[in-house]
């Protein structure tokens, strides 16, 4: 007989470290993306707390001002392409193949590369904290001609975006093959679970946008060392393009970190409103909608750069047109959850936590819309205020009710419901008073990206301060909870909860190591 | 659809979404040399 015949398809895993670095099952790749978004949550949140610290007295206390903003920037690029988009891809690799009744990922080969690219993207960006000129300190958006004035880290910089780009391409491509191909028989695509319906949106924003960026980071690279004058005034190019390029991404990147957050709320609110999600198709369509609108608004992040009053019009009116799919999610998830048998488990608290405090978020985003009171809030900490609501309660919150909801799912045990309710409250108090005061500074007309401040700022600022500094230990928690929570504690069942739906949930907890080897049927 | 048939469109979807990538990539880059941005 020969060794063919005799292969076992069934094997487990491998052992070790080989493990991890040459995996193509997608629950090993998931729980990799998930602990590199978590490490890199705790790395970009130090980065916070420095940011913090400085801002709690007004004058410079304990770092240089070119130091803050290699803080502010780099904080930034570690939350976004770090910690925010990687922490999605986990979850969707974990739980798009389990959800519609595929046995992996379409390409697991690619799968795994998508993922080994960003330990040495992110080696490569803090890299830059150690070199000559310090790290990059211009802002994450990346505004020629400042950026050309960055030392050393500048090609680092270039390089390691285009890495993530590349990350992010190949694991977009890969969810929308699994998706488009991989489905169980039965499994229409209006069968399809929410998660899984957005994050197929997701990774068509992805495709279309995350080129546009790596060209625009290309052609800085080719301005400052290849001698061309893309963005150069003297050299016949224009610095605005630049800024109209990257928010050409950059917008569509902000619904990139919210879509799949949509997502996770609409497969939590009803397990435990224990109703089926109220207006499915309503919420696929507004999905859609959004992510069209998402191509036509970008300019609203540039107001005050001098445009024709028709694109400020324009770009005013179609912004606030986002609030009208957006408000049909909202409705949707209130309305499933009226008359529902509500229990407050700690998923469907931050799932709560996520609708009230990302409608604030979305509320400021109206305001900001508007482009004559734009021209007073912009640069200012109503817009630190306003994407923070959006991206920690929003996109943040999401990824911890997630980690939260399918937790037992993978680890086949019960995290501690007593700390995560703490995690909870504790993580939603101080998040409100870390951001909220932000609004009010802003209106007041203190600027972002400033390690100094006129003293009248100096009491909502020490409120925030203290807010932050007691967010960030209250992650710490949510560390601990995760880890004992892999370790050990009282066995899942396999639903898990009582109210759960949908093929994941019909697996053992934890799952084998190879799911659905023969699709399921799909009623 | 048997296994032949999905690899086949497994791959022909992921490469015509390749092209639209990099066309994307190289394209803008295009448009913004030709001052067409």
């Amino acid at each position: 007989m020969s060794t063919a015949t005799t292969h076992d398809d069934h094997h487990g895993p491998a052992s070790g470290l080989s493990r991890w670095v040459f995996t193509t099952n997608h629950k090993d790749i998931g729980t990799l993306y998930l602990l590199f978004s978590l490490l890199m949550f705790m790395v970009g949140g130090a980065m916070a707390m420095v940011i913090r610290a400085e801002l709690f007295e007004p004058g410079l206390q304990f770092v240089e001002p070119q130091f803050f903003n290699s803080m502010t920037t780099m904080h930034a690029l570690i939350m976004i392409f770090g910690a925010v988009m990687p922490g999605f891809v986990g979850l969707a690799n974990w739980l798009v193949p389990m959800m519609i009744g595929a046995p992996d990922m379409a390409l697991p080969r690619m799968n795994n590369w998508s993922f080994w690219i960003l330990p040495f993207a992110f080696a490569m960006l803090l890299s830059t904290l150690f070199m000559e000129g310090g790290a990059p300190a211009g802002g994450w958006t990346m505004y020629p001609p400042l950026v050309l004035q960055t030392g050393n880290a500048f090609p680092f910089l270039i390089f390691a975006v285009h890495l993530m780009g590349i990350s992010s391409i190949m694991g977009a491509i890969n969810i929308v093959v699994t998706i488009v191909n991989m489905r169980a028989p039965g499994m229409t695509l209006m069968k399809m679970p929410l998660f899984v319906w957005t994050w197929l949106i997701t990774a068509y924003l992805l495709i279309a946008v995350m080129p546009v960026l790596a060209g625009s980071v290309t052609m800085l690279l080719t301005d400052r060392f290849f001698g061309t004058s893309f963005f150069d005034a003297a050299g016949g190019g224009d610095p605005v393009m630049f800024q109209h390029i990257f928010w050409f991404f950059g917008h569509p990147e902000v619904y990139i970190m919210i879509l799949p957050a949509f997502g996770i709320v609409s497969q939590i609110i009803p397990t435990f409103a224990r109703k089926p999600l109220f207006g499915y198709s309503s919420m696929v369509y507004a999905t859609s909608s959004i992510a069209f609108l998402s191509f036509i608004v970008w300019a609203h992040h540039m107001f005050t750069v001098g445009m024709p009053l028709t694109g400020e019009l324009f770009f005013m009116y179609a912004t606030m047109l986002i609030a009208v799919p957006t408000g049909v999610k909202v409705f949707n998830w209130v309305s499933t959850m009226w008359k529902g048998s509500m229990t407050f488990e700690t998923p469907m608290l931050f799932a709560i936590g996520f609708v009230v405090l990302f409608t604030i978020g979305g509320f400021s985003g109206l305001m900001l819309a508007i482009t004559p009171v734009d021209f007073q809030y912009h640069d200012t900490y109503f817009v630190v205020a306003h994407f923070h609501y959006v991206l920690v309660t929003g996109a943040v919150f999401s990824i911890m009710a997630a980690a939260y909801y399918w937790m037992p799912k993978w680890t086949g045990n019960m995290y501690d419901e007593k700390l995560g309710k703490l995690h909870f409250w504790l993580s939603t108090i101080s998040v409100n008073v870390l951001f909220f005061p932000q609004h009010f500074l802003g209106l007041a007309g203190m600027p972002r990206r400033i390690p100094d401040y006129s003293t009248q700022f100096t009491e909502f600022n020490q409120i925030s301060s203290i807010g932050g500094f007691a967010f960030g230990l209250t992650q710490l928690l949510f560390v601990y909870i995760v880890f004992k929570t892999i370790k050990g504690g009282v066995k899942a069942t396999d639903q898990v909860w009582e109210g759960a739906d949908g093929l994941e949930w019909t697996l053992t907890s934890p799952p084998p190591y190879h799911s659905f080897t023969t699709a399921p049927d799909v009623k | 659809m048997n296994d032949v048939t999905q690899k086949k469109r497994v791959r022909m979807t992921a490469v015509m979404l390749g092209v639209v990538a990099i066309s994307l990539y190289f394209g803008f880059m295009w448009l913004a040399a030709n001052g067409s941005l």
